[in-house]
């Protein structure tokens, strides 16, 4: 008996170990061993540096070959890890904790703000400083993602640039012309109302919204910031407020999949937009990489991309995309934080192109060009001319909120809202509920808990 | 352990040895791997301990996580929901199975296949029967809201899309996927009793009802207390259904003890608030399994 109780308490405790620790952690971990001692082995004096790289996204990994020939004194051991949700994460955080070998790791699209947060990341401003770069000209926008409270910890390799892309051959069909950074709210939801069509099966919504706290809240964020001027929590904001009901609006008119049916059959946005399942999407820069692959996501129609609809007249600035960043960050554990880094730098700025070559969308500003864009979107059957705005002077809007209580900011938007997207709760209540749980976060983070 | 004890003989030594030796090593597994995680996680309780700044971040905090259980309404939702769960999940699963059995174990044609389809969900992957569930369950147009909608129910549950159906669509689809596995222990212990007693009953004009309750259920008492002590700890033990489909919402509406240490520990890097709870579902197991063996000894003919 004492035994059935203790194995279920061992369970309990480790069950998120086990289900972080897939096979890949040991495999990575026994492979880095094993270089080990091959570098051991080989000749004392002029062994390279071992840096080991961890990711999850598509890789061209030419890139790391071309730094291991231009740099003899470090060699670079790319370790690919599987792309699924969140598991990915905790994988990666069980390596930087455990001590594991890992000098170079992804912090993806605002979840890196919690890992920033709590000292995962080795502070890399002094890095910067040393080689004399210029943030902001390099990465303008996005700098948020890789900042937190004033420290720098990350160089951001991939964006996510978020519009709405939409089927050309669907607005043509519909006699509408296509959206360009002017349209407002309004317009937007009766353009979806217009390629609202069909029922059961054959039903084609106007647009889709996905269940991320991060597709709601953008529009809102054009005229609200995240954070009031004393520090706390702004959600309770008009944009917000309203961004919020615009969302459940297009859901009761039926212009798009309800959010309870996107959680009830697991639907996304690239299977339900290339499937032709609907007209328009608000999707990232990322569904490039499903929009070139043809064997996964068959489709034969044309697509375009529009910003972000203005929150309303009133907005006077257009082209608003909303914007997240993956960074590249040494982990504080990490024996070579030098070689590290310049093995990041290389990454960001020579690498931009192979990044884009992958469908990811580059950060490193200053690679931007006309055949940096043709390769971004090489295959995938875009036009430059649409695709172009992408890479030019926007107006951007956070995705997230990245500042203090980011990680508490995000998760009570996240569950919070699904009681009002299903009709259970008021806005008021979930939004005063977000704002609560925010602003005690913020609040203990200043006190240094 | 060792016993002080220099009256003995040589063999008697040696046999108590080869005695230790033998057990040595299941010893140091179990201090190992159960033992030293038990105790490491009853310690971690008490630190605040952030993973990502190293072992040295361990400080010691008192009865901070403790005091932090009684303002978490994360937790309080998850002990409530845990409850529900268990009080519904144990009851109903026992029950079935044991129904099932004994059904299986006379009264049906075709025997064998139909105890292999009762017990094809237990050996399934709760992963993937969870996206099958998914569909079965999905509010508009799945199979059993048609159903139910054809026999007329007005408004049919949202299943896992509201909070206040999403813990009965977790409850629905862990007591079809375990009570086939309790059926099984059930079917083999009731192969075990003696025929005698039923025929005489018969003679003495029982029924089939009065068999099962007067004869079969006291019959069966040690072994339905063992699998309700079973299925009481799978049911504080339930994680993969509702990280697959609920991620422990809507709201909190499915969050449990075992999917909240995963969030604190993996989702908010507390691995010593984590511990707390950790020890708290220790705790409830421990009473539950307590009361259980109690009933075990006064059951049991």
């Amino acid at each position: 008996m004492k035994k059935m109780l203790a194995v279920t308490l061992a369970w309990a405790m480790t069950v998120g170990a086990l289900s972080g620790c897939s096979g890949t952690k040991t495999e990575a971990t026994t492979a880095a061993a094993a270089a080990q001692t091959n570098q051991a082995e080989e000749d004392q004096t002029s062994a390279p540096t071992v840096i080991h790289y961890y990711d999850w996204a598509i890789m061209d990994t030419t890139i790391i070959d071309d730094f291991n020939a231009a740099n003899p004194d470090i060699e670079v051991q790319y370790h690919a890890i599987p792309d699924s949700g969140s598991d990915k994460l905790t994988q990666l955080d069980i390596l930087a904790m455990g001590g594991g070998e890992i000098d170079v790791m992804p912090g993806s699209d605002g979840e890196q703000m919690l890992r920033m947060k709590n000292g995962m990341y080795a502070p890399i401003d002094d890095l910067i400083a040393k080689d004399g770069i210029d943030m902001e000209a390099n990465f303008g926008d996005i700098l948020s993602y890789a900042t937190y409270n004033d420290v720098t910890y990350g160089y951001p390799i991939r964006s996510t640039i978020e519009g709405i892309w939409y089927n050309k051959d669907m607005f043509d069909a519909a006699g509408i012309e296509y959206p360009d950074g002017s349209w407002t709210w309004d317009e937007y939801k009766e353009i979806a109302r217009k390629l609202t069509s069909g029922e059961g099966d054959n039903r084609v919504y106007g647009t889709y919204t996905h269940t991320f706290n991060g597709q709601w809240a953008p529009v809102g964020n054009e005229v609200s910031p995240w954070y009031q001027e004393d520090g706390t929590c702004n959600i309770t904001a008009d944009g917000f407020r309203t961004a919020l009901e615009r969302r459940k609006e297009l859901d009761d008119l039926g212009y798009q999949l309800s959010f309870s049916q996107i959680i009830a059959t697991k639907a996304n946005q690239s299977a339900s937009f290339l499937g032709g399942k609907c007209a328009m999407v608000q999707a990232g820069s990322w569904i490039v990489q499903n929009i070139k692959d043809q064997e996964n996501y068959p489709h034969d129609f044309r697509i375009g991309v529009a910003p972000m609809p203005r929150f309303d007249d009133t907005v006077e600035k257009d082209n608003y995309f909303s914007v997240a960043a993956t960074i590249l960050a040494i982990p504080a554990t990490s024996a070579h934080p030098e070689e590290a880094w310049r093995f990041i730098r290389y990454m960001v700025e020579e690498g931009a192109e192979r990044v884009a070559g992958t469908g990811n969308y580059p950060s490193y500003k200053p690679a931007y060009s006309d055949s940096l864009i043709e390769t971004f979107i090489k295959d995938s059957g875009l036009a430059i001319e649409d695709v172009r705005m992408l890479f030019e002077d926007m107006s951007p809007v956070g995705q997230k909120p990245t500042g203090l209580g980011a990680a508490e900011y995000q998760q009570s938007m996240q569950e919070q809202t699904q009681l009002f997207f299903n009709g259970e709760k008021s806005a008021d209540e979930v939004l005063g509920q977000i704002e609560k749980i925010t602003n005690e976060a913020i609040k203990k983070e200043l006190e240094g808990n | 352990m060792k016993q002080k004890n220099t009256k003995r003989t040589k063999r008697q030594l040696r046999e108590e040895r080869a005695g230790y030796l033998f057990v040595i090593p299941n010893f140091i597994g179990i201090v190992i791997f159960v033992a030293l995680p038990i105790i490491l996680s009853l310690m971690l309780g008490f630190t605040k301990w952030n993973p990502m700044q190293g072992l040295s971040a361990i400080e010691f905090a008192g009865l901070d996580n403790f005091s932090r259980m009684i303002s978490d309404e994360r937790l309080h939702a998850a002990l409530k929901n845990n409850f529900v769960y268990t009080f519904t999940y144990v009851p109903v699963s026992v029950a079935l199975a044991l129904l099932v059995a004994v059904l299986l174990d006379k009264y049906v044609f075709m025997k064998v296949p139909l105890r292999l389809m009762c017990f094809m969900p237990y050996i399934s992957a709760m992963v993937s029967v969870a996206y099958v569930w998914l569909i079965l369950l999905n509010p508009e147009g799945g199979p059993v809201n048609s159903v139910l909608a054809a026999l007329g129910v007005k408004n049919p549950p949202g299943w896992f899309t509201k909070s206040n159906s999403s813990l009965a669509g977790i409850i629905l689809m862990s007591i079809w996927h375990d009570f086939g596995y309790y059926m099984i222990i059930f079917l083999s212990a009731l192969q075990g009793l003696s025929k005698e007693v039923y025929e005489s009953a018969r003679v003495d004009g029982a029924g089939g009802l009065q068999c099962f309750f007067r004869i079969t259920v006291p019959m069966m008492a040690s072994n339905i207390i063992f699998v309700a002590i079973l299925a009481t700890m799978n049911s504080f033990k339930v994680f993969d259904q509702i990280n697959v489909l609920t991620e422990g919402g809507p709201g909190y509406s499915t969050n449990v003890l075992v999917y909240c240490i995963y969030h604190y520990a993996f989702r908010e890097h507390n691995i010593g608030y984590a511990s707390a709870v950790a020890v708290l579902l220790f705790v409830i197991i421990m009473v539950f399994s307590a009361v259980q063996v109690k009933l075990k000894e006064k059951f049991t003919i």
